[in-house]
């Protein structure tokens, strides 16, 4: 049974899993097939003999418009023993990179598009500015402004026209050919969609004017005009919105590439009592694994011989090593620092803790919920109103309105009424509800970035300010991520300042961060004098020592302390304790055969910890910690800041179910703000996971939206930033279908009767281009809107609506003829 | 005559009617449905061929078995 991870691009929401999960699964030979749509792979677990790549292949093609690429799983996370194949063209790396080509392969191909399309767009723009001219006096009316190619029988065709033509036709059925196809794939499934409403408009202006270009008299005594214009014009702003809506969605996710690189490729084992280097993906259960200093450990295990301090802060956050010994357990992918010992690998592949947490990442992403399209669901009931409306108007104008009179001068009937028609389908085409909400996330992202917030998901923008919970992890998030010497005692009579000379010249030859701490303390505090240590020695697990001046200094834990035989006094003793009790670490310095000093170490908060959470709790916004660092520590911490809720000692796996349970108890979104590798589920699984720059690769991959400096405040700045983009994207969508409620009455001749007022195709187009040029002006705002300034901002917003509708009622006025 | 219909929550896409469609011919039940179509805001319609009760509770069941789908009343 062969196992293959391949990465499949066409899905929009978890139906699509699911159906591609069903269809696969009904290939014979297939085992089990699970698609994650957050990562949009799928993996196929099938015996060769019975299917091979082709069989699944088909079968995603036959669920729909999916398209799977072969390739293959990296190595290691697989079963033991099992045979990789090299991926296709000898390409390496995790199938995620795959992924994430083909995505960046489909926008660079929209980009082109979009680009090309505009470049064909351009000579419209042309006529749409030719018909101002002449309704302004400015140019003459001219219907054949480059004349006519005469053929025999005094059949003649429109060069002006033609050329239209010949530059609309290409446009509508090469760029906008999925507008087609995907209305198809709706009529087809019996439903509508916003490309259901583009494809009629569009083909309706240009079926319309390549019969009135073809056929000029086919409506009438009087050649008609053509509306190649709108139809092109249409195309363009739709596939624009595409585009923009492809950047506002954020770059693809590497979060699980980069839990994938923290493996260690091969290892060390014994095999019959000779060391061998092998791939880990052949290490197996019961193996006996040799780890020297400096090295990755590769799998999960106990230690069987030696000892030696680890490097564990990339899956457990913690910034401190850990001192193991025989029979402590190790975690594959965390770093021995500077002993040799063997372990018993007991638990490979993706039984570690490692792959555990790329599955969590995994699970939590896929769960999450896809930025629905609120126009495709709008237009389910939008576009069969307004294809209703358009051929009620058509037959009205058809046969009702003649017997009134109302008719256009100089035309039949028909000719009225299809062009009525034609400007109810495109005046309603919603391309400004297209941009509504991709423009003002653009701009939002745009303007958060220049600020050091970093969005990576333009849902976390637009959904921020319902958060009514934050998590905090606490190492590296609320506190600055490394040990400082927060206090300091010494004994009666001694002379701190040289004392501290002393203790720099043995600390900094150690890369310990207790000593690093103390090191920078004694830099910071001393007179300036500089000693030399002779006979360094670092002991670990304990501490240092060193000769300066003659004499012997030892700096370590009170155990180090006890075994050299010293003991400090009751007024040191009682100081140690007191750091105990608030979570310090304390660390003795003897000199000679003395006690003579104790230092406190801690992490120490941020500086603006506090300030941000009293922030929070005058927003209503509750604060939550949750760390795996031990209680009296987390505690001591959250008293300081004002934390409202606590939760210690809690691992990885832990965190998800935390963030979750948060979730069904509060009343709006929860977000986690983390900064380590043990965050990266937790903070995929939030609503908002909010990664501080400063962290690991992987928390800032699995992040939505990361910190860039990590600075606490930058989180308030994120929430008011989202509630200032909601609020524009409201107005955006309120605009957008505002214009179409308005427009379509009118576009429909409801006001041709009393006022004469009749909205051509072309100026459907050019009021259209005008809605979503207005769409994005609204969004533009955004980079300089703040709390204290909307209200004048919208002010005058509002007063620019006012006077484009009042614009486009007078051209519809002047343009009733043309 | 009424014609019997289900209204089903969690339908929103081209994906989902043919999931549900091929759902019901798994279970051999894609003879009592004469269409399967979107109404819009989330929901879609199943449309039977009778008015037996029987079929309508086997296709109801086929339906509230799947995650993300309910029939509702």
């Amino acid at each position: 049974m062969a196992k293959y991870t391949y990465p499949i691009l066409g899905m929009h929401c978890a139906s699509c899993k699911k159906l591609i999960e069903k269809m696969v699964g009904k290939v014979a030979g297939v085992h089990h097939v699970q698609v994650n749509y957050a990562t949009e792979t799928m993996m196929v677990e099938f015996d060769e003999a019975r299917a091979d790549f082709a069989d699944i292949k088909a079968a995603v093609a036959k669920a729909g418009a999916y398209r799977v690429v072969e390739t293959d799983e990296g190595p290691a996370l697989a079963a033991p023993g099992k045979i990789q194949k090299p991926l296709m063209g000898g390409m390496q790396g995790s199938h995620h990179d795959h992924a994430a080509m083909l995505k960046q392969d489909a926008y660079n191909r929209l980009r082109k598009l979009v680009w090309w399309t505009g470049l064909g767009v351009l000579p419209f723009f042309g006529v749409m500015a030719r018909m101002l001219l002449i309704a302004f006096g400015v140019l003459e009316k001219m219907h054949a402004p480059l004349g006519y190619a005469t053929f025999s029988g005094g059949y003649r065709l429109n060069v002006f026209f033609l050329a239209q033509f010949a530059l609309a036709t290409p446009i509508v059925f090469f760029s906008g050919r999925t507008f087609f196809t995907s209305a198809w794939s709706a009529l087809r499934a019996r439903s509508a969609n916003m490309d259901t409403l583009i494809a009629l408009g569009v083909s309706t202006a240009w079926a319309f004017s390549t019969v009135a270009t073809f056929v000029p008299r086919a409506f009438g005594e009087r050649e008609s005009e053509v509306f190649f214009e709108a139809a092109a014009v249409i195309v363009f702003f739709i596939l624009l919105g595409r585009l923009l809506e492809a950047r506002a969605k954020g770059q693809a996710n590497d979060a699980i590439a980069k839990l994938f690189a923290l493996q260690a490729k091969d290892a060390n084992v014994l095999r019959e009592g000779v060391e061998v280097r092998v791939p880990i993906g052949e290490v197996r259960p019961g193996d006996v694994m040799v780890v020297r200093p400096g090295e990755k450990i590769p799998v999960d295990g106990t230690i069987v011989e030696g000892a030696s301090a680890l490097d564990e802060s990339m899956v457990t956050g913690e910034s401190l090593p850990v001192e193991k010994g025989v029979g402590d357990a190790v975690i594959g992918a965390t770093i021995n620092k500077n002993g040799s010992f063997r372990f018993r690998a007991e638990k490979v592949g993706g039984d570690t803790l490692l792959a555990h947490i790329i599955h969590l990442v995994e699970e939590a992403q896929g769960t999450q919920a896809p930025i629905q399209r609120k126009a495709d669901a709008i237009s389910a009931v939008f576009v069969p109103v307004v294809v209703s409306i358009a051929v009620s108007a058509l037959l009205f104008w058809l046969f009702v309105a003649p017997w009134f009179g109302w008719t256009l001068p100089g035309s039949v009937a028909v000719q009225l009424a299809v062009y009525i028609a034609a400007t109810i389908l495109i005046i309603a085409c919603p391309c400004a509800l297209g941009l509504a909400t991709p423009t003002a996330i653009m701009v939002g992202t745009g303007r958060a970035a220049r600020h050091g917030i970093l969005i990576k998901d333009a849902a976390a923008l637009e959904h921020a300010h319902r958060v009514r919970t934050i998590v905090f992890d606490k190492t590296g998030t609320l506190t600055k991520g490394r040990p400082e010497v927060t206090d300091s005692v010494f004994a009666d009579g001694v002379a701190k300042e040289h004392l501290l000379a002393q203790a720099y010249a043995v600390e900094h030859l150690s890369e310990h961060p207790l000593s690093a701490a103390i090191a920078m303390f004694a830099q910071n505090h001393t007179n300036g004098t500089i000693l030399q240590a002779r006979n360094f020695q670092a002991v670990a697990g304990r501490g240092v020592v060193g000769s300066v001046e003659d004499k012997t200094i030892a700096i370590g834990n009170l155990r180090f302390m006890e075994e050299r035989g010293l003991a400090s006094s009751a007024e040191l003793s009682a100081q140690a304790n007191t750091f105990a009790t608030h979570g310090k670490t304390a660390v003795y310095m003897a000199q000679e055969g003395a006690i003579v000093a104790v230092f406190a170490i801690a992490d120490v908060v941020k500086d603006d910890a506090k300030e941000v959470v009293e922030e929070l709790h005058r927003l209503g916004i509750q604060a939550a910690m949750l760390t795996g660092d031990d209680a009296t520590t987390a505690k001591s911490i959250a008293e300081q800041i004002g934390i409202d809720r606590v939760e210690a000692n809690v691992l990885p796996q832990d965190k998800v179910a935390a963030i979750q349970k948060l979730q069904k108890e509060s009343g709006g979104l929860v977000a986690m703000v983390g900064d380590g590798i043990n965050d990266a589920p937790a903070l995929a699984q939030a609503d908002i996971g909010i990664a501080m720059g400063t962290g690991t690769d992987v928390a800032i991959a699995a992040g939505d939206v990361v910190l860039v400096k990590g600075t606490l405040n930058k989180v308030l700045e994120t929430i008011e930033l989202s509630r200032l983009t909601l609020e524009v994207i409201k107005q955006n969508l309120f605009w957008a279908f505002g214009y179409n409620v308005i427009a379509i009455p009118v576009a429909a001749g409801l006001a041709y009767p009393a006022f004469g007022v009749l909205i051509s195709p072309a100026i459907a187009s050019a009021a259209m281009a005008m809605s979503s040029l207005s769409v994005v002006a609204n969004s533009v705002r955004l980079k300089s809107l703040t709390t204290s300034n909307r209200i004048f901002s919208n002010t005058l917003f509002y007063l620019a609506i006012a006077a484009f509708i009042a614009t486009v009622g007078y051209m519809g006025t002047l343009l009733a003829s043309v | 005559m009424d014609i019997p219909t289900l209204r089903v929550r969690g339908m929103h896409c081209a994906a989902c009617v043919a999931l549900i469609t091929m759902e019901l011919d798994d279970a051999g039940l894609l003879a009592e449905v004469s269409s399967v179509a979107l109404a819009g805001n989330n929901e879609g319609i199943l449309t039977l061929k009778s008015d037996d009760a029987a079929a309508r509770d086997r296709v109801q069941a086929v339906i509230n078995a799947l995650d993300g789908y309910t029939v509702h009343t």
